[in-house]
């Protein structure tokens, strides 16, 4: 007997489908699947009511007893899919055979003979979901374009491309935060709830508001509930009802609420700092930062008020402002305890993002506490940043830090083909060591070249001596030496060219990220490692910030700090005037993304670039050759480096 | 233009009228049929902006995404269609649309696609490292004939200058296609997203 079958009808939108609603209410347990096509589409299956009498003939060959509708690729494998979910009879009705009532039972009488006849198991309808559970898939299919069986998302871009959700997905354009943004001159419209159930009527867009029967439309079919199309660069998605519903009611969370850390009037903001960080360099960053806060406050005091004093155009607008109010969250003890110091600060007061920062060791557990908690962090001071090699998306670094600093140093040894040994000297548990290990990883895959370390005693300086000793017992033609200007002070290189056969790297990061003049450094040997702008610019690139500086009677002593604490700041504001008042934290990481206009600006770093999911600005440095005291004003010979490894 | 959107119009309520009084006589379906016929056409009138131009390769060598140099004249010296868009990896909005363009084309013309050199060249060079290229490349199921180019800034400029597609930010990108003939040495150029098929028929307009 049959006992149950799905019913794929093509109907028009917001028509009654009699021919469908009546077999669903016939033959209890039938599901009815509504697909709404395109009016040209539609128009060609009413030509063919007949042909379904054909098409029943062919379903009994195939396995699962369906009755296809052959038109379209698309909608073939539409039904197809269908047809696999279900496993019962499947009726794929032109949009006329399901509209009349003699049709439809015609349909029944056919239904019911294939029943008989194939005697077909029948699954029952999927057991219902949690809310939850449905909001998981949803995002699944918004972000990774996956749905519940695994299978990639299925749908057709500019009308006849077929894309997968391996390839890209809602949130590639959309962005995280669905508030979606602009290139060149196309453009992502948003899909917030508070953008879809809400009509537009700005210049641009005009429309109703959505609700979930024509969002299902706009998603399926690429129309607006006024029935005009969407732009063909919105693919049309084929998903079947229980993933729709994933979808919508993910859509639904989406920047839903304003995050925390904000209220009326102030916008919360944190930044990090530990103990045991040089002072002068902690005196400098909060210098910079309170600055900014200031003077950013100051210039927009009265900007709320003018909502209240005038007939300005889009007034809304100006509700946007808000003070901004800096927390500095310091940090005690081992950095093991670090994380639950954090929480306990964040607990206390919740902040909408945080900036700049400057920790002894290694970021990481900031890195994970905003991952965690969803905080934006953006540009934190630090060559030890963490969550290198992952997705992870709320922490925007200039660099990889050391670890960049490292695939150049062996980019550049590859490029001279200088295979063999490579000793490594750093202080354990210093960002050196990190530079360390992040070598010895990323030469473990180029052949025929072998790393030795030697770590250095705490408080102890190198010395020459034992430094050659270490390349001898090493056998090693090339030496990286991951230290500060302080424990390389006092040596000099000077005639080792026989014991030392390859060059010596030093990493400009660990000398402060200025160029101050080490003895050590002398002759065509040394390399330095050099993310940083050419010292011979130097100057004339610090002008961007100096007067700024100057006229808050900040000292100029760290450069470095100084010029990176100011640009943190500045992409702070950046991106939170590109938001407006949409006060959500993805957007404002999805805003950031796309502000590589501003990458010039920097102070310090030549060649900073910004796109979407990159949170690794930098992503090469100089080769710096002829280190001599002169070099500060025209070094012989800088090579830009971006690894290819 | 007011003539066919009325045509537009009358076939958007046609299903209806014909379906609601089903003793219909053929003669009308093939009329209205007809009207349809005529959509199609003006539905077909290409969305982009098309011209034929002529540009000087570069003298520059890029590196592709199995890390091999390229030298561009050399590699555009070839007896074979060339299709040359401007891309990078993390772009969102225009490249995955012009990406996923090749690789429907790639399927659409099976065996055939392998005598057609698909060029996609980046714009942000040191992001697409051969690395992040392959991995593109393979997340778009790309067939051999499609290669992935990156190289340093200076030259990646010059590559975009030499096809006036010179942008000074990636996000300002426009979605600009090349085509090639192997006989001709201009270059079509299409300004504008296209379909599968119109991107098809451009290729297939170019062995004529």
């Amino acid at each position: 007997m049959l006992l149950g079958a799905t019913i794929v009808q093509v109907p028009h939108r917001g028509e009654e489908n009699k021919g469908g609603t009546a077999i669903k209410n016939t033959v209890p347990g039938w599901k009815l699947v509504r697909r709404p096509v395109s009016y040209r589409k539609k128009y060609l299956y009413s030509l063919l009511p007949w042909s379904f009498v054909v098409l029943f003939f062919l379903s009994l060959r195939e396995k699962s007893g369906a009755v296809y509708f052959l038109e379209t690729e698309s909608l073939q494998q539409e039904i197809r899919r269908i047809v696999q979910e279900n496993r019962g009879i499947t009726v794929a009705g032109g949009w006329s055979a399901c509209n009349g009532w003699l049709t439809s039972l015609f349909l029944i009488v056919l239904l019911s003979f294939a029943g008989v006849c194939q005697g077909k198991e029948v699954v029952q309808d999927k057991e219902e979901v949690s809310g939850e559970e449905l909001i998981a898939l949803g995002r699944q299919i918004y972000r990774q374009g996956i749905l519940a069986d695994g299978e990639p998302v299925e749908a057709y871009v500019m009308g006849d491309v077929k894309v997968l959700g391996t390839q890209f997905t809602c949130l590639n354009c959309h962005g995280r935060s669905g508030l979606g943004g602009a290139e060149g001159k196309t453009y992502t419209l948003a899909v917030n709830p508070a953008a879809l159930f809400s009509p537009r009527e700005s210049v641009y867009l005009q429309r109703s508001a959505y609700d979930e029967g024509t969002l299902e439309v706009a998603i399926r079919q690429g129309e607006t509930p006024e029935g005009t199309a969407l732009s063909t660069a919105m693919p049309v998605y084929h998903l079947a009802d229980r993933e729709m519903a994933a979808l919508i009611a993910y859509l639904k969370t989406l920047s839903n609420e304003f995050s925390p850390g904000l209220t009326e009037e102030e916008l919360h903001i944190a930044t990090v700092i530990s103990d045991q960080v040089d002072p002068m360099a902690e005196h400098a960053m909060l210098a910079v930062m309170e600055g900014y806060f200031k003077d950013k406050n100051a210039r927009t005091r009265n900007e709320r008020k003018r909502v209240d004093h005038g007939p300005f155009y889009q007034h809304y607008r100006l509700k946007a402002y808000r003070q901004w109010v800096l927390h500095v969250w310091e940090l005690h003890g081992p950095p093991e305890t670090w994380t639950a110091q954090l929480e306990e600060y964040y607990n206390q007061q919740p902040v909408f993002a945080m900036v700049a920062g400057l920790v002894q060791g290694a970021w990481e557990p900031i890195h994970a506490f905003c991952e965690k908690n969803e905080i934006p962090n953006v540009l934190p001071n630090t060559d030890w940043p963490g969550g290198i090699g992952t997705d992870d998306f709320y922490t925007l670094y200039f660099s990889e830090g050391l670890h960049l600093e490292s695939r150049v140093i062996a980019a550049d040894l590859v490029a001279l083909q200088r295979s063999g040994r490579v000793l490594q000297v750093y202080r354990p548990g210093e960002k050196g060591a990190f530079g360390a290990s992040s070598f010895r990883e990323t030469v473990a895959r180029i052949e025929g070249m072998a790393v030795s370390d030697w770590a250095l005693e705490r408080g102890a300086r190198l010395n020459r001596a034992e430094l050659l000793n270490w390349v001898k017992e090493a056998k090693a033609e090339t030496v990286i030496l991951w230290l500060s200007a302080e424990e390389l002070a006092g040596v000099s290189l000077a005639g080792t060219e026989q014991m030392i056969a390859g060059p010596v790297y030093l990493s400009s990061s660990m000398l402060g990220g200025v160029l101050t003049p080490v003895p050590l450094i002398e002759g065509k040997r040394v390399k330095l490692v050099h993310p940083f702008v050419l010292p011979k610019n130097q100057e004339a690139v610090f002008g961007r910030v100096r007067v700024w500086l100057e006229s808050r009677n900040i000292p100029l002593n760290d450069h470095r700090i100084l010029g990176q604490t100011y640009y943190a700041c500045m992409m702070l504001g950046e991106g939170l005037m590109h938001i407006r008042r949409h006060f959500y934290r993805d957007y404002l990481m999805d805003a950031l993304d796309h502000s590589n206009a501003k990458a010039i600006y920097s102070v310090n770093y030549p060649r900073l670039s910004y796109g979407p999911g990159q949170r690794y600005l930098a992503k090469g440095a100089f080769i710096i050759e002829e280190t001599a005291p002169e070099m500060k004003k025209s070094p012989a010979s800088a090579t830009w480096i971006v690894p290819y490894l | 233009m007011i003539h066919i959107e009325n045509n537009i119009y009358s076939t958007k309520r046609l299903p209806v009228t014909i379906i609601r009084n089903t003793p219909f006589s053929l003669s009308v379906i093939s009329f209205f049929l007809l009207l349809t016929l005529n959509v199609t056409q003006a539905m077909a009138k290409p969305r982009y902006n098309r011209t034929v131009e002529e540009y000087k390769i570069p003298d520059i060598t890029l590196i592709n995404q199995d890390g091999e140099r390229v030298p561009l004249v050399k590699y555009l010296d070839t007896e074979q269609p060339v299709i040359l868009e401007f891309i990078f990896a993390t772009c969102t909005t225009i490249c995955p649309i012009l990406s996923i363009g090749y690789t429907n084309l790639q399927d659409q013309l099976g065996a055939e696609a392998a005598n057609l050199r698909l060029v996609s060249i980046s714009i942000d060079p040191e992001y697409d490292t051969p690395e992040v290229m392959k991995a593109y490349l393979q997340r778009y199921n790309a067939q051999p004939g499609w290669d992935f180019l990156t190289g340093s800034i200076g030259d990646i400029n010059v590559a975009m200058r030499a096809f006036d597609a010179f942008v000074p930010d990636k996000m300002g990108h426009r979605p600009l296609i090349f085509l090639r003939s192997p006989k001709e040495k201009t270059w079509v150029r299409i300004d504008g997203l296209m379909s599968g098929k119109e991107l098809k028929n451009e290729y297939l307009q170019l062995k004529k």
